[in-house]
């Protein structure tokens, strides 16, 4: 499956001004696809998901010394403008939101 | 016209195409696709290689490569030798490091050239490259997510033991870009018309609204991924040819997705596009004759996750689509009316109608292509694309 770990938060267009595109792949408010009444706009992202809290080791390769770090079970790469307040979608999900008349006007031609 | 081996792009009545170098190029190769995001390589003065600093054992001075750029060398120096610099990366995220390695010789128990960072949150991280190519120009890159900002990039031959172990290397053209992908070596800033070059030279594809999967090369994934190019006025032809490979990822949908829809200033309506149609895997070109659109709509030409080879000829009052080299439509339509022409859109019109999948080349020629230059320029791209 393409795209498997890349998301799309759909938010109010009233907060595009949260948005850091550095953390997105739209390059900026302009390139943004709204809804029909432009009351939404969505934003993807490339995320990690660990689904057990696992520990990883390695040598510091100048000290010798073990190094442990510990990484939590999670979704890492969100933006920051992430909220549980809006809703996150797949691929598909969203191809199936897009599709619907919220988003998409018929042009004849 | 074209030749037996393709389309001369200097000579075929070409007006504008791109080709993003998929199966032929990757992220080392300057084709005319430079993979990945518009970019910036974050190293100050990375051709000059100005203000690194001797790391450990040191190194052997600076000396000018065969690419013009300023490189350091390294010679029989004990083990932990070369160069470093501190960097303050602009904000936390995912960025490449990379640099171009020439190894001559290193003792066994030394590790061999690296690029290697000490901070940024994470720790010391490195990534080798391959010690059996002697006296070769090698790449070495590594992509890490650091979520602290100041990092030291250490580029070094490292391990065994001082004294003993040593060995001799050349280095230039560092590199450390915000994005997963390494780009072509860059001065500066690569903005977002100068990633993707149009086949003439003469029109700016902008490519900050499309996404790139993990080799650099642009996707479209459905949602919101398109080019735009710049206006592109080609007087009033009689004739015109479209150009294209595509590949419709997954299960044909029943959306309308146009592969390209190029604008006419000043009115809602275009000059001419190539569109998806909502079922039966249609595809079809429709042009505007300033009154009224004419189609040539053809079934069973879409397939799902294989790449075709698409050409339509509108020659005076006749547009012929070709699949593979071979017809598959004809039809009646009207005169070509390109007054007005503007940008071309990829893979999109308006705010909807995004194309799901890839586009890696489109080409417009001001002339009609016969039967055979099709099967040429065909013949020219379906190994490529193992059509």
């Amino acid at each position: 499956m393409r795209f498997e770990n890349r998301r799309w938060l759909v938010i109010p267009t009233s907060i595009i001004g949260d948005i850091d595109f550095n953390q997105v792949h739209e390059s900026n408010a302009d390139s943004l696809r709204k809804s029909v009444d432009e009351t939404l706009t969505f934003v993807k992202y490339e995320v990690n998901v660990v689904e057990e809290t696992y520990t990883e080791t390695f040598e510091d390769i100048e000290t010798g010394e073990e190094v442990v770090n510990i990484v939590e079970a999670g979704t890492y790469g969100r933006p920051s403008v992430y909220s549980e307040d809006y809703t996150e979608y797949t691929h598909s999900e969203i191809l199936e939101l897009l599709s619907t008349e919220q988003w998409t006007v018929e042009i004849e031609e | 016209m074209a030749t037996i081996g393709g389309p001369n792009t200097e000579k075929d009545n070409l007006v504008f195409g791109y080709d993003t170098g998929y199966g032929v190029a990757d992220s080392d190769t300057s084709t005319r696709l430079y993979p990945g995001k518009p970019t910036t390589n974050i190293i100050p003065d990375a051709y000059t290689m100005s203000g690194w600093g001797s790391y450990s054992s040191g190194n052997d001075g600076t000396f000018i490569t065969e690419f013009g750029t300023t490189g350091y060398k390294v010679r029989n120096k004990n083990s932990w030798n070369g160069i470093t610099k501190s960097i303050t990366l602009p904000s936390t995220g995912t960025y490449t490091i990379s640099a171009w390695f020439r190894i001559w010789a290193k003792s066994s128990g030394n590790n061999g050239i690296n690029v290697y960072t000490n901070g940024g949150g994470i720790g010391d991280t490195a990534q080798g490259g391959d010690d059996t190519r002697i006296g070769e120009w090698q790449r070495i890159s590594m992509t890490r997510t650091y979520t602290t900002t100041s990092i030291t990039f250490f580029i070094i031959s490292w391990g065994g033991t001082s004294g003993t172990d040593w060995s001799s290397w050349d280095v230039t053209m560092p590199q450390i870009e915000k994005q997963s992908t390494q780009s072509p070596f860059l001065i500066g800033t690569r903005s977002s018309t100068q990633s993707l070059i149009d086949l003439k030279r003469t029109t700016d594809i902008d490519v900050s609204n499309v996404s790139f999967n993990s080799t650099g090369h642009p996707t479209f994934d459905g949602t919101d991924d398109h080019f735009t190019t710049s206006g592109l006025s080609i007087g009033t032809p009689s004739s015109v040819s479209f150009e294209t490979v595509i590949k419709f990822d997954g299960t044909l949908d029943s959306n309308d997705r146009k592969v390209f829809h190029w604008d006419k200033t000043s009115t809602t309506n275009g000059v001419a596009q190539i569109r998806k149609g909502t079922n039966n895997g249609r595809l079809m070109y429709q042009h505007y004759n300033g009154t009224a659109w004419y189609t040539l709509s053809v079934d069973d030409v879409v397939t799902s996750d294989t790449y075709i080879h698409i050409l339509v000829v509108h020659s005076n009052t006749t547009a012929t689509m070709y699949k593979n080299g071979v017809q598959v439509g004809t039809t009646s339509v009207s005169n070509l009316e390109y007054t007005n022409a503007g940008e071309i859109l990829i893979g999109y019109r308006a705010n909807s109608e995004y194309w799901k999948g890839d586009i890696p080349i489109f080409k417009v020629y001001n002339s009609a292509l016969s039967a055979e230059e099709v099967k040429q320029n065909y013949n020219a791209y379906k190994n490529r694309f193992d059509i």
